[in-house]
């Protein structure tokens, strides 16, 4: 044990720390989730179960065991085992659609009374895939890099949309940028790769909010200004438009199919005039309510009354940021957001210090995913962003979060304890 | 190598200057949040879990002149339990159970039957003694709560019930005042609608806390409205009076009304056949309202307001007064005799005593009721002579009693025979039947009791009042106005004989109206017997007593009933025998009670 202890301190203490940190943090949110809560008169009791917590608790521990393991295997066995894992984690987002449907969604694979949520744990496949891919010689071709990192990261993200999970669909594209990046994809070619998704916005948001098509035109002609003005080359300047015009036109496509409540969702986001604080905006105003209200010191652990009166139904889960926010103020929230930015710092490092690209890369990706989630997630939480389901990794209540994310640190742990014996 | 060290630091340095920002922004979005807007969300957030609760006002209650309660407010006490205590085994249940002594069984059945997430009701109708056992245990009971429900209780079942009226639900045009919300009760018909605002009193509210699911979870001791509750309204009524009459009209379609003679108070009126209002307190099935609305007894008719019938002989006294009034007639005034009937032009009209009358003077055509006399002395009036008199006397004009609907009645003129027939179709003939009351003049036992007050008293129309008086909860007492016509209905000399007449009617061997005797007391009053399309003879009796000063003027009209002497008379002697007999005790009010005298 002592050895393993050795272990972790040499791999990164800091890392440890920050994962010790979230970890803790998490569980004395999710225990105020389950208690009772003072009110005028009397004692309401919580919605949310003391069994959840034990629940929780048993997900750290099987996720530290995950983490301990993962740590002790050398990382180099990660890379010969990385496509043939994101094989394995296709399969599962396959499978989904075989299990019986929760809701409407086929998020889950069951087996008796263990379920799981392979979109989690892909999460962590994909990064694997993509740093081989990324790091073998043959991507040195930026184009080359992107068309193979897209081809990669296309089947998982269109599996999840299926489910529907468009939350976590999207964050494997966002695995992929800064692993890009990383790889030596120059800056300004992923911002013009990311032109067409800035140009789908600009339609979706002409279009459902403002009622035009107009922006959009104004956007084409624009970018189309620009790449004269930049004097790219012809073929890449055709490519880059036509991607544009392509995506710009699929997105009243992709908008017909999402779900009414996602649309819904989405539209009241941006115009908060119309959403009725008690239809679609009710969990970003509710959220809001119990964050702002918490203010600078909070009101104190165990004594939040928005959760409490259980006013925000996924106050466990998603919006479990919104606890932390009311119950410890802001300084809870600054201490939270400091150990995510503490860890994805010393994975940055770690990436740095790796010898071999696939440990850099997947270091990078790790860093990508905690970053990615808990900005998002608390984005969403403080009201800055549309609703969609999103954990915050170690903090929300779920079993296949927590072990996907404590896989991803020893993983991690891994990289950074062996990385001078490469 | 070094290059691509370098190369990787500057890349990770950009990384961590784009990650660095974006964590810096949505610090400073929740600086915004928390520090900022935070007090505009600890308000949100208080009002998310605080909110107002109405606290409903009593009803005021209605009682008769001496203060018997008539309608009164019941309430129903619920004892309920949250949901997740509601399980055998749950020491709150346990207790709970014990200290009601509830039946195991039957609670059990309460929580299987109990909505899901809703408390679980275990005692509907909770008596006194529970609500002060669950009070005094208030601590050993958490998530035990009271709730009480007020319902509106008409102590004496269906009496006065088509004065009093009954309740219904608001409607949906009634909801935009904002006093009312969607379920309330208000009166319908009666005083209950009538004197609504009076009643009804002023919500107040409490704040309460609330969780998600809007269940209160407690209240705050501030920021409460007080209630104001609705004013206690005393009715002229006597009733111990109104259930000697109604006693005295069970059983017998038509109406009766007890009128005091100084005032106009209505000392009882009912109406036959009745119902019981507390059907409506709960809330009616469309069925049942269907049952009582289609009813072709119309027992939800009031008779004595609503009721139209052809006045018969008491309308002769009016006929008197019109021409005694212009000198067509003295008192001793005699015509051709009564011989059973009277040719005019060529329709024999007849008397109601085939055998005739003979030779009578005014006083004994009164007293008889002789149509033959009647028939004669009309020639010497004008059709619209004799409606003016009628309406003096209030014939087909409104009483403005405090009722929200009343007959008005009507005294035909010639325009409504133009109307009606056209100028050339009809003859002097019809004069005949409107002599004796008969034909289409329309009136209601409330008029008739009104007009012969009048006779009795000072010559003035009365008001009839409903509402003597009403209290606030200070006690400050408010009485009514005493409202009488400007004109008399007739001048002094007139009324004199109209009197003398009367009297003869009750008192005299020959009169009709003998069986309206009372010992002790000298009654005048007039027998009725009118004639109607659909079926027998209505019966009347209006009368007044005692005959020199009176006190009180009564009505009673049986429908279908046959003789008005025979039917009518002795149930008014009944009546008012019972009247002076309990004169001295709980009747009257207390002089100083009568404003405006």
């Amino acid at each position: 044990m002592s050895r393993t202890g050795a272990l972790l301190v040499r791999a990164d203490g800091p890392a440890v720390l920050a994962w010790a940190g979230l970890v803790l943090m998490g569980l004395l949110s999710l225990y105020s989730c389950t208690v009772d809560y003072r009110a005028a008169g009397e004692v309401v009791e919580s919605t949310v179960s003391r069994g959840v917590f034990f629940s929780q608790l048993t997900w750290v521990g099987l996720g530290s065991l995950l983490a301990l393991l993962a740590l002790s295997i050398p990382h180099r066995h990660y890379e010969t085992l990385a496509y043939p894992v994101y094989a394995v984690s296709l399969l599962a987002l396959l499978l989904v659609f075989a299990m019986p449907d929760r809701a409407g969604t086929h998020r889950w694979i069951s087996i008796g009374a263990f379920s799981l949520q392979p979109s989690e744990p892909a999460k962590l496949a994909v990064i694997f895939a993509l740093a081989r891919f990324l790091g073998s010689r043959s991507s040195r071709n930026p184009w080359f890099s992107v068309a193979g990192a897209a081809v990669l990261v296309l089947p998982p993200t269109v599996l999840v949309l299926l489910e529907p999970d468009l939350g976590t669909s999207l964050v494997f594209p966002a695995l992929a940028v800064p692993m890009l990046f990383w790889a030596g994809v120059p800056a300004l070619f992923l911002v013009a790769l990311a032109s067409p998704a800035i140009g789908a916005f600009v339609m979706f948001y002409g279009q459902q909010v403002l009622g035009s098509t107009w922006p959009w035109v104004l956007y084409i002609v624009a970018f189309l200004a620009l790449l004269w003005f930049s004097r790219l080359y012809l073929l890449q300047s055709v490519l880059l438009v036509s991607a544009n015009v392509v995506t710009g036109l699929s997105v009243p496509l992709v908008w017909e199919r999402l779900k009414p409540y996602q649309q819904a969702r989405i539209l009241s986001f941006f115009s908060p005039g119309e959403a009725d604080r008690l239809g679609s905006g009710y969990q970003s105003f509710q959220s809001k309510v119990a964050i702002g209200s918490g203010g600078m010191l909070g009101k104190g652990y165990m004594e939040g009354s928005q959760k409490g009166l259980a006013f925000l139904p996924e106050r466990h889960t998603d919006f479990i940021f919104s606890v932390i926010g009311e119950e410890l103020g802001l300084w809870g929230a600054a201490l939270l957001l400091g150990l995510f930015l503490l860890l994805v710092y010393r994975a940055l490092r770690i990436a740095m210090s790796a010898k071999k690209p696939f440990g850099s890369l997947v270091a990078i990706g790790v860093a990508t995913y905690f970053a990615f989630q808990s900005l998002v997630n608390i984005s969403i939480t403080a009201g800055l962003l549309p609703v969609t389901g999103l954990p915050l990794p170690f903090i929300s209540y779920g079993g296949s979060s927590m072990l996907a994310s404590c896989l991803m640190v020893g993983v991690l742990l891994s990289i950074a304890a062996r990385w001078s014996e490469v | 190598m070094a290059a691509r060290a370098a190369q990787r630091e500057a890349r990770a340095r950009a990384l961590l200057l784009v990650l660095g920002g974006l964590y810096a922004a949505v610090f400073l979005a929740l600086f915004s949040l928390q520090v900022v807007q935070g007090g505009h969300y600890r308000e949100a957030a208080l009002r998310n879990r605080q909110t107002r609760v109405r606290v409903p006002a009593p009803r005021g209650v209605i009682s008769d002149r001496n203060g018997i309660a008539l309608a009164d407010n019941q309430y129903q006490a619920r004892i309920t339990l949250e949901p997740s205590r509601a399980r055998e085994g749950e020491p709150v249940f346990e207790r709970l159970l014990e200290l009601l002594e509830l039946p195991r069984e039957l609670a059990l059945q309460r929580i299987a039957r109990a909505r899901p997430g809703e408390p679980v009701v275990l005692v509907r109708h909770a008596d006194p003694e529970d609500i002060a056992i669950v009070e005094e245990h208030r601590e050993l009971l958490p998530h035990v709560r009271l709730t009480v429900q007020p319902r509106r209780r008409y102590r004496f079942g269906p009496l006065a019930s088509h004065l009093l009226g009954y309740m219904g639900e608001v409607r949906e045009e009634e909801l935009a005042g904002g006093f009312y919300e969607r379920g309330d009760l208000r009166g319908r018909s009666g005083i209950e609608a009538f004197a609504e605002p009076l009643l009804r009193g002023v919500h107040g509210s409490r704040v309460v806390e609330v969780n998600a699911a809007g269940h209160v979870v407690g209240e705050l001791r501030e920021g409460g409205e007080r209630v104001t509750p609705g004013d206690h309204l005393f009715l002229t009524l006597s009733q111990p009076l109104q259930a000697r009459l109604e006693e005295l009209l069970e059983g017998k379609p038509g109406a009766g009304v007890v009128m005091e003679v100084a005032t106009g108070d209505i000392l009882a009126m009912a109406s036959s056949p009745t119902y019981d209002p507390n059907l409506f307190a709960g809330g009616l099935s469309a069925a049942d309202w269907a049952k009582l609305d289609g009813d072709p007894r119309t027992p939800m008719l009031n008779r004595a307001t609503m009721g139209l019938y052809a006045p018969g002989s008491p309308f002769k006294l009016i006929t008197a007064a019109a021409a005694l009034e212009r000198d067509r007639v003295r008192r001793g005034t005699t015509f051709e005799p009564c011989l059973g009937g009277w040719q005019f032009g060529n329709r024999r009209f007849r008397c109601w005593d085939r055998s005739g009358h003979g030779t009578l003077d005014l006083m004994g055509a009164i007293a008889q009721s002789c149509d033959v006399y009647f028939y004669q002395l009309i020639e010497r009036l004008e059709m619209d002579e004799l409606a003016e008199t009628a309406r003096r006397f209030g014939i087909g004009q409104p009483t403005g009693i405090e009722l929200s609907t009343e007959e008005e009645g009507r005294m035909p003129e010639r325009a409504y025979y133009d109307r009606r027939f056209g100028r050339r179709g009809w003859t002097r003939g019809v004069m005949l039947n409107l002599a004796i009351g008969q034909g289409e003049i329309e009136s209601t036992p409330l008029q008739m009791v009104r007009a012969f007050a009048a006779i009795g008293g000072d010559g003035h129309l009365y008001r009839p009042n409903l509402l003597l008086a009403k209290q606030n909860l200070q006690g400050v007492r408010e009485a009514r106005l005493v409202r009488r016509s400007a004109e008399p209905v007739c001048s002094e000399r007139v009324r004199a004989i109209l009197r003398e007449a009367l009297v003869q009617v009750v008192e005299d061997v020959d009169g009709t109206g003998e069986l309206a005797r009372v010992s002790g007391v000298r009654v005048a009053g007039k027998t009725g017997t009118s004639e109607n399309s659909q079926g027998e003879d209505h019966a009347w009796f209006v009368a007044y007593a005692p005959a020199d000063h009176p006190e009180v003027a009564a009505a009673v009209l049986l429908e279908h009933a046959g003789h008005g002497g025979e039917m009518a008379a002795p149930v008014v002697g009944a009546l008012l025998g019972t009247y002076f007999e309990w004169q001295q005790a709980a009747v009257r009010a207390p002089s100083d009670e009568r404003a405006g005298r």
